[in-house]
């Protein structure tokens, strides 16, 4: 895999909740057009980082910055506006609209700005490409869970992102939905978007990632590629506990 | 050419509707050409499309976006004030007062929703009582405030007559504006956005909606449409005090009204409209209490919102599949 | 010295600011909602207390022993059979609910048992306590020592028992509480049971100190309500309580310094100006609950 520019970097990025500093002071460089994996055991900190990527939360010290860009104190859409998209760990697809209608509000507030007749085309591929156009006029409310964590893609491809925050994509999916996802993450990138993307299926992450990042109690101990990542006595100590390592 | 509409907004139910709204507003139109002596008949039809045009501008906000205001007599007071005083000072006409009133409310509803209509959760609802009780009190305590007399405090003032004919034509063009522009908003870009954040302003934010930005504009359009139905009540009635315009009545009316017609939808608040000036017109001549309507609009809101939160196009929805299409599109559903 | 009275009578309206605004802030903790009927049942606590003076010549104070438990179970009840239905829709449903829940109450009571002020006049309304040159109004002490009694056995409750404790997880997690085996629904009845139980006694302290009708001043302590939580914050009494105390303190001086017609523009601006202000605080005061 070649590895591009930095594109998204993270320098010493820090976030406290009252006392519990949840990320603490991590350093984080995504490359343009890789799958950046991010993972950890529970609590390690990654949703908060990846909130704090995608402009949910600022950070309390450090600096995220876009192409040399700085992203912190900008809202959300802003941060959308720069090219960085996100999918939410809870699937929240918009209930009472029609899954294209979905789609159709990413086409249109996105940094495409579409309007009328391309629009409508735009909508029609990102259907097909998320496998959703047979379900075109179901409500949100009404779709499978791996339905609608497609149309989270969908709708955050739609804004035209350089990045894709993926969080928790493949989580709560069998293996055939699962694989199917992993296929279109493969796609996403194959189009020149960079993914960014926080998993618990280990299987999913490994096989997708050129690079991963891990996290324990908010600092991050480990990079590489995943077979570094696999070997590092860092990364199974964090998982196994103390004793797995020295036994 | 591009298409400003998107397909999925149907274009032919689009034409339809607007060729329903004209042609309501021509009917209404007609009335004193017909027979010029209708005093009666306009007096009903100038409320009907008066109520209707207040309950279309507060769907716009509290039906599209989802934000309730339960001060929305506020912005209805300030256009009845604003022109009321250019008028019987300044001898403006009142149409030309009309622009100004919706522009000032406008303004008005800027200052206002900028700071609330930023943060999540039910603040904004909480501020409009607020905004609607300072308002109020602003224009009862305005003369001691600037030591002049113009608002006459809540013994009100009295306006020089004006053509009641002028007003009926001029409430059925704002009438048909309104209702063009609850449509225009509803079928395009903006209303998509305003739907969204009222199902989930988070995902709304990040599919790249500028929630607050949409919001603020949504409560300003919003405002500017109450003003100018105040406007129209100042030509009209030669009379304002601060509890016709500012009573909890008026704010209780704007809420019910497109909730019970239905919310969010365009007909909606029009069918709102119609009960509601048929039951005030029905109720006030049987008995003299005021609490008596209260009560049933009460109930009745409890009721629509436990069993048919779209009110009345819903109900009609279920009977008549044109019926359903024509007043409640399926797709986009708040 | 005017302006040392007028704090003094701040302070004692604060227990009754506190009580109110704490079933508000105890509803929206655990269920995301705004208790729009608040100010209904407020007026219903204030009726039932007046009738209870009325029939038997029970003290507004004493009221409060059986006022609380009956709004207790009238708020159990509006839980179960109205707002639990709508809890899972926009919260835009829940409110305009809420909100016709007020209606019905308002109407109801202006229809059924009439509109005029009523006050309940204690034999010990008059009496005043001097302290050197200052002036304290007796009813109003008791008010606010009744106010105080009331909000510390709250957060002996809420701290110190099973169902407290359950009802202050829930307003911080309502999904790891379900995780938990927390009886959701039943912990929410209960806290909708206390916030009405709250606003009712809140009713009945009212009556002690100032006249009532059945609809005029409830949208306005609907907003002093919301303004105290929203300066105060939600999760914690002192909170509540240092919040309804700037306000009274805030609308005193207003009166005191300015116009008395102000009284009631106060609590609006200074909602608005908390709301301009401190936004970050506010908005990580909403955000802290979706943390995940």
């Amino acid at each position: 895999m070649t590895a591009g520019e930095p594109l998204l970097v993270g320098r010493g990025v820090t976030r406290r909740f009252g006392g519990l500093v949840a990320v603490n002071a991590v350093d984080v460089d995504v490359r343009e057009g890789e799958i950046f994996g991010l993972i950890g055991p529970n609590g390690a900190g990654k949703t908060t980082l990846f909130r704090l990527l995608s402009g949910v939360y600022r950070p309390s010290a450090g600096s995220i910055t876009l192409r040399g860009k700085g992203i912190g104190g900008r809202s959300a859409h802003a941060v959308n506006a720069m090219g960085i998209a996100t999918t939410h760990q809870i699937v929240r697809p918009f209930a009472d609209m029609p899954v294209e209608k979905n789609v159709l509000v990413g086409v249109l507030y996105g940094r495409g700005r579409l309007r009328g007749r391309a629009a409508d085309a735009e909508v029609d591929r990102l259907l097909e490409l998320t496998e959703l156009a047979p379900h075109r006029a179901t409500l949100g409310r009404s779709l499978t869970l791996a339905r609608r964590k497609r149309l989270e893609v969908a709708r955050a491809l739609a804004t035209r992102p350089d990045v894709l925050l993926l969080d928790e994509v493949a989580a709560g999916l069998n293996p055939t939905e699962s694989a199917r996802m992993v296929q279109l993450i493969r796609t996403v990138r194959a189009s020149g978007v960079t993914v960014v993307m926080v998993e618990h299926v280990m299987k999913a992450i490994m096989s997708l990632s050129d690079r991963i990042m891990v996290m324990d109690l908010g600092r991050r101990i480990a990079l590489g590629t995943p077979t570094e990542i696999a070997n590092d006595p860092a990364v199974i100590k964090a998982y196994l506990g103390e004793r797995a390592v020295a036994s | 050419m591009t298409r400003w509409w998107s397909r999925y907004s149907k274009r032919a139910l689009v034409t339809g509707q607007v060729g329903l709204v004209l042609a309501v507003a021509i009917a209404i139109a007609l009335i004193p050409v017909l027979d010029e002596r209708s005093f009666n008949l306009q007096r009903i039809t100038f409320f009907l499309l008066w109520y209707a045009i207040l309950a279309s501008s507060w769907n716009m906000i509290g039906g599209y976006a989802g934000q309730i205001s339960f001060g929305h007599a506020a912005f209805l007071g300030m256009g009845a004030y604003v022109t009321g005083i250019l008028w019987s000072q300044l001898r403006w006409d009142p149409l030309v007062t009309l622009p100004v009133a919706g522009l000032v409310a406008a303004g008005y509803a800027v200052l206002v929703g900028i700071p609330t209509l930023r943060l999540r959760g039910p603040y904004f609802a909480i501020a409009t009582i607020g905004v609607g009780e300072a308002t109020r009190l602003f224009f009862v305590n305005f003369d001691d405030i600037f030591g002049v007399t113009l608002t006459k405090g809540v013994t009100g003032i009295s306006l020089p007559s004006y053509d009641p004919v002028i007003v009926h034509y001029a409430t059925v063009v704002v009438f048909v504006l309104v209702m063009l522009t609850t449509m225009w908003i509803r079928a395009g870009r903006f209303g998509l956005g305003l739907f969204a954040i009222n199902m989930d302003r988070d995902a709304a934010e990040t599919a790249g909606v500028p929630t607050a930005r949409l919001q603020v504009l949504a409560l300003a359009v919003s405002a500017f449409f109450a003003a100018t139905a105040g406007s129209l009540y100042a030509a009209r009635q030669q009379f304002l005090d601060p509890s016709s315009m500012f009573g909890f009545d008026k704010s209780i009316a704007l809420v019910l009204m497109p909730v019970v017609g239905g919310l969010g939808t365009v007909w909606g608040p029009v069918f709102g409209a119609i009960l509601y000036s048929a039951v005030q017109d029905r109720i006030s001549s049987i008995v003299n209490n005021p609490y008596l309507p209260a009560l049933i609009y009460g109930v009745l809101l409890v009721l629509i919102v436990m069993f048919e939160p779209r009110g009345i196009a819903g109900l009609l929805g279920r009977g008549s599949t044109y019926a359903r299409k024509l007043v409640m599109p399926k797709d986009a559903e708040p | 010295m005017r302006l040392v009275e007028a704090l003094i009578s701040a302070l004692l309206v604060a227990g009754l600011y506190a009580t109110m605004s704490y079933g508000l802030a105890l509803i929206y903790g655990v269920m995301k909602i705004i208790n729009l009927a608040n100010a209904g049942v407020m007026m219903l606590g204030a009726f039932t207390t007046f009738f209870l003076w009325q029939g038997f010549g029970l003290d507004p104070l004493v009221s409060v022993i059986l006022v609380a438990p009956l709004f207790f179970a009238v708020g159990a009840i509006i839980e179960v059979v109205f707002v639990r239905r709508v809890l899972n829709e926009k919260p835009v449903i829940s409110l305009l609910l809420l909100f016709g829940i007020l209606l019905v109450m308002q109407a109801g009571a202006s229809l059924f048992l009439g509109g005029d002020v009523r006050s309940v006049r204690p034999v010990y309304i008059q009496e005043v306590i001097r302290v050197g040159d200052i002036v304290i109004a007796y009813n109003r002490l008791l008010v606010f020592i009744a106010g105080v009694i009331i909000l510390i056995a709250l957060e002996f409750f809420l701290r110190r028992t099973f169902t407290g404790r359950a009802i202050r997880a829930l307003a911080q997690d309502r999904d790891a509480c379900r995780l938990a085996g927390i009886d959701v629904r039943r912990v929410s009845m209960i806290a909708f049971g206390l916030g009405t139980a709250l606003a009712a006694v809140a009713g009945s302290l009212l009556t002690a100190v100032f006249p009532f009708d059945p609809v005029n001043p409830y949208g306005i302590f609907q907003l002093k309500s919301f303004t105290i939580i929203v300066l105060g914050g939600l999760e914690s009494i002192p909170g509540v309580a240092a919040a309804a105390f700037v306000l009274a303190a805030a609308e005193n001086l207003t009166v005191t310094l300015s116009k008395p017609q102000l009284e009631n523009l106060v609590s609006f601006v200074l909602l608005v100006v908390v709301l301009v202000v401190m936004p970050g605080g506010l908005a990580a005061l909403i955000r802290r609950r979706r943390v995940a």
